[in-house]
């Protein structure tokens, strides 16, 4: 029986080693090898010039002064250079610490303040330091928050954290292996990514240490009522160890989803989160500073916008962006910033939005004045009322309206749906098939409007290309483009279905009907041009030689100022000389490029291509003529051998 | 009657001349070793990475590095495992950044069909099912963690031998055995249509 299984198993391992040999890699042509080989060779010359000369040796003077052996003397004067140099950095480190490398402030509201505690130091937090791209946070410094002010930092590439109003937290150590921060009061929300083995992120409090392995939570530290310090530890991601300062025998571990606090030496058991506690807008910004701090090429601030009363509308430029309260990010540039709310005074403010900064914005709503002032007291209660109503009633006009009002774009709600943000977030850090849960139940939701709906699916098909499905990106594509409305969304589209069926599924004879469709359909689509180009190079793979010819000869000539003219023209003469084998009509094709082309990256092959086509011909002056003419441009090219023995053989 | 274009240099050179010649920088010596292993170093990244990277663009780091490295070969082991053990590190390096993430804004490039090789010609039924049978390959690969996949790709499609892997990817036998043996199991399971049929 055992025999009978091996020997299944074995045949199944043969066919599987059969099916994998009969996969043959992707092949180079001879001119795509010489252009990698001449880019290659080109950059290394190009790190040769650029490298930087020899370093002259510290002892190089001495020795210039005492020849022969280095003597005892100069060893000595050495030594005590480096002693005083080492006593010297040692104070001066103890008085400007070195920052943490990658730190720097992500966000400011209200009176925040940084405090050196060893040189007494104190400087506030506001826009100078926000626009400073430097490394902020060093060992034995104070970050204090007052009333209202919350300040965000990035600690290092993964982490970042969100100090809330009046807190104070304290830096310990604060290097590359080791975070050691001490919250005396208040609330802080971190994000922290995965520590290494040798790395550590520690929060203390007054009476607690949390050690931290790579999560998202929040710590509180209050005093209670006979002055006792209380430590509040929520984990909303991950998990996170609590101990007792005082009695280390307190300890546990809290999973996400729980919260629990020590107080009075004494630790309460895991509870679950509130909804009070989850706090979805912080989690948000953070995460979404934190992704885009690691952009390097954003070009992109945060805003976070809230008002009391909350829901009202937001309008950047004039333009509906959601309710309030909204964490979202937005280009750079200064826009006028409106807020809306029914029965109230609107607010209004120009606002700066800076790269890789946040911005918060908090609006207090005053009542409209012919409201307040007339009415007496018991009909002002009255108002109150009417006006909440009316909130819940605008809310929902404003999520019917979102398909019809041309000034609201309408896919921009989704954005402020937490999935939403998760699901991006998901997909710019790799993890296509988490993001395609999210997006996937998003998409069934009832509420979800057509364009809405479009957004998520452009979505979906990004998590297909990164998983390399490029069936159920073609399906995906395909369904967009049915139901896509706007004519330039619908050609760019179908440019996008073309290259999937080339580029990632190899299916050369769709890819052509399909830009057969396009040229048909778009002619004064944004991809035209390429479109001949292209048609010309599928139907040469494709081996239809003859309409071949005549799509590059069409887009050679109309399409004269397209940069893929020389392309066109290259492969054109490629055809006519090794597969029609009209030497004649190769080489006058050969010529227009040369001439029309000097500084083409086909040059070299069509001066030997027209020499071969010449050499057919029996023009063998002029084959000679472009042998030397190819070895004096290319003197170390490709097929400088080739041209060396056929130059001697014909003087021979 | 022309002749094509001919591949036959002297590639014979010995592996020591040929390394003392790219350190003093000596163009001719810099062409053979490209021309020695551009098609290996190119067949290991596109069947260690998959689809969805600048195969073009890692190949152009490995050899840069193949060249500027040279300088530290001591011969401990033979060239061509030296080499294949650059491909295997940038190819590692470039599956820990991510690399897809850019790669997808490339997809509209205009030239994106350069590199694409000519249709044999054959049968397009037989072509057809040919891609299709590849494209389901590759997405078994993709499924496999990355060390196994580079064991099974580097043992049933490039023909290394498993002493051979384990001194390029500096792990002991007993590992590369232990990988393939996982690998193969994962991917015929995957497979398993094709198999049966």
């Amino acid at each position: 029986m055992d025999n009978l299984q091996k020997q299944e198993k074995q045949q199944e391992i043969q066919k599987l080693q059969k099916l994998l040999r009969s996969v043959s890699c992707e092949t180079k042509k001879e001119h795509e090898w010489q252009v990698l080989e001449n880019t290659i060779l080109a950059q290394l010359d190009d790190l040769k010039k650029r490298a930087p000369s020899p370093k002259v040796t510290v002892f190089a003077p001495i020795t210039r002064f005492f020849p022969g052996s280095v003597p005892a003397f100069a060893a000595a004067a050495g030594l005590l250079i480096i002693c005083i140099a080492g006593i010297f950095t040692i104070s001066y480190r103890a008085t400007h610490p070195k920052p943490l490398a990658g730190s720097r402030i992500l966000g400011v509201q209200g009176a925040v303040t940084l405090k050196n505690i060893s040189t007494d130091q104190t400087e506030p937090a506001g826009e100078t330091s926000m626009t400073q791209q430097a490394p902020i946070l060093f060992s034995r410094q104070e970050l204090t928050t007052a009333d209202n002010g919350s300040l965000m930092v990035q600690i290092d590439k993964g982490s970042s954290l969100l100090l809330s109003e009046n807190s104070r937290l304290v830096a310990g150590t604060v290097n590359d292996r080791k975070i050691d921060l001490f919250l005396d009061q208040g609330t802080i929300l971190a994000t922290v990514s995965k520590r290494g083995k040798n790395q550590s992120f520690i929060i203390r409090t007054p009476d607690a240490v949390c050690t931290v392995v790579g999560t998202i939570f929040s710590v509180t530290s209050r005093r209670g009522k006979d002055n006792t310090s209380i430590t509040s530890l929520t984990v909303i991601e991950g998990a996170v160890g609590i101990q007792g300062k005082s009695d280390p025998a307190l300890n546990g571990l809290v999973k996400s989803g729980e919260t629990v606090s020590l107080q009075s030496s004494a630790l309460s058991r895991p509870k679950q989160i509130s909804d009070d506690q989850l706090n979805i807008r912080s989690i948000t910004l953070l995460k979404l500073a934190q992704q885009m701090s690691n952009e390097k090429t954003a070009n992109a601030g945060l805003l976070d916008i809230s008002s009391n009363p909350a829901g009202a509308k937001i309008f950047i430029q004039d333009v509906f962006v959601g309710n309030t309260p909204m964490a979202f990010k937005y280009p750079n540039g200064s826009y006028s910033l409106k807020l809306a709310l029914d029965g109230y005074a609107p607010w209004q403010r120009e606002i700066i939005v800076q790269r890789l900064n946040t911005s918060f914005i908090s609006a207090e709503f005053e009542k409209e004045e012919s409201a307040v002032s007339s009415e007496p007291a018991v009909a002002k209660k009255a108002i109150r009322r009417k006006n909440k109503e009316r909130i819940v009633q605008t809310q929902t006009v404003a999520a019917e309206q979102k398909t019809d009002s041309p000034d609201e774009p309408p896919f921009i709600g989704i954005l402020l749906n937490p999935l939403y943000v998760e699901a991006l977030i998901q997909i710019n850090i790799g993890e296509y098939r988490k993001a395609l849960i999210i997006l996937d139940s998003l998409k069934e939701l009832a509420e979800i409007t057509i364009p809405e709906k479009l957004k998520i699916m452009s979505k979906i098909a990004e998590c297909y290309r990164g998983m390399g499905n490029f069936h159920n990106t073609l399906k995906n594509l395909t369904e967009r483009y049915d139901n896509s409305k706007s004519r330039h969304e619908k050609s760019n589209m179908l440019w996008e279905i073309i290259t999937v069926k080339a580029n990632c599924l190899q299916d050369y004879e769709g890819a052509e009907k399909a830009i057969s469709t396009y040229i048909l359909l778009y002619p004064d689509g944004a991809w035209i041009e390429s479109a001949y180009a292209k048609l010309g190079e599928l139907q040469y793979i494709t081996g239809k030689l003859s309409k071949a010819i005549g799509t590059f000869q069409y887009h050679i000539n109309f399409f004269k100022s397209s940069k893929q003219v020389e392309n066109s023209i290259y492969l054109l003469g490629n055809i006519l000389r090794t597969e029609i084998r009209e030497y004649l009509l190769a080489v006058s094709w050969y010529t227009r490029l040369i001439k029309e082309f000097p500084s083409s990256k086909y040059l070299g092959n069509a001066l030997f291509e027209r020499a071969e086509c010449y050499e057919a011909l029996g023009q063998n002056a002029k084959a000679k003529k472009d042998y030397q003419k190819y070895l004096k441009l290319f003197p170390e090219g490709h097929y400088k051998t080739l041209c060396l023995t056929r130059l001697s053989v014909s003087e021979e | 009657m022309i002749k094509g274009p001919s591949e036959k240099t002297d590639t014979f050179m010995d592996e020591e001349r040929l390394v003392s010649g790219c350190r003093t920088g000596d163009k001719q010596c810099q062409r053979l070793l490209f021309k020695k292993y551009k098609e290996k170093v190119f067949a290991l990244i596109s069947h260690n990475l998959g689809a969805y990277y600048e195969k073009e663009d890692i190949f152009q780091q490995v050899f840069v590095k193949i060249f500027r490295s040279l300088e530290n070969f001591q011969g401990l082991s033979s060239l061509d495992t030296w080499v294949y053990r650059i491909t295997v590190k940038v190819c590692v390096d470039q599956q820990r950044k991510k690399y897809r993430k850019r790669q997808l804004k490339t997809i509209d490039s205009p030239d994106f069909f350069e590199n694409h090789s000519v249709a044999t010609g054959g049968d397009p039924y037989t072509e057809h099912q040919e891609k299709e049978l590849s494209q389901q390959i590759y997405n078994g690969l993709n499924r496999l963690n990355f060390e196994k996949r580079m064991v099974v790709t580097m043992f049933e499609m490039e023909g290394f031998s498993l002493q051979d892997i384990a001194e390029i990817l500096d792990k002991p036998i007993g590992t590369i055995k232990s990988r393939l043996f996982h690998g193969r199991k994962e991917l015929a399971n995957h497979l398993r249509n094709y198999i049966k049929s």
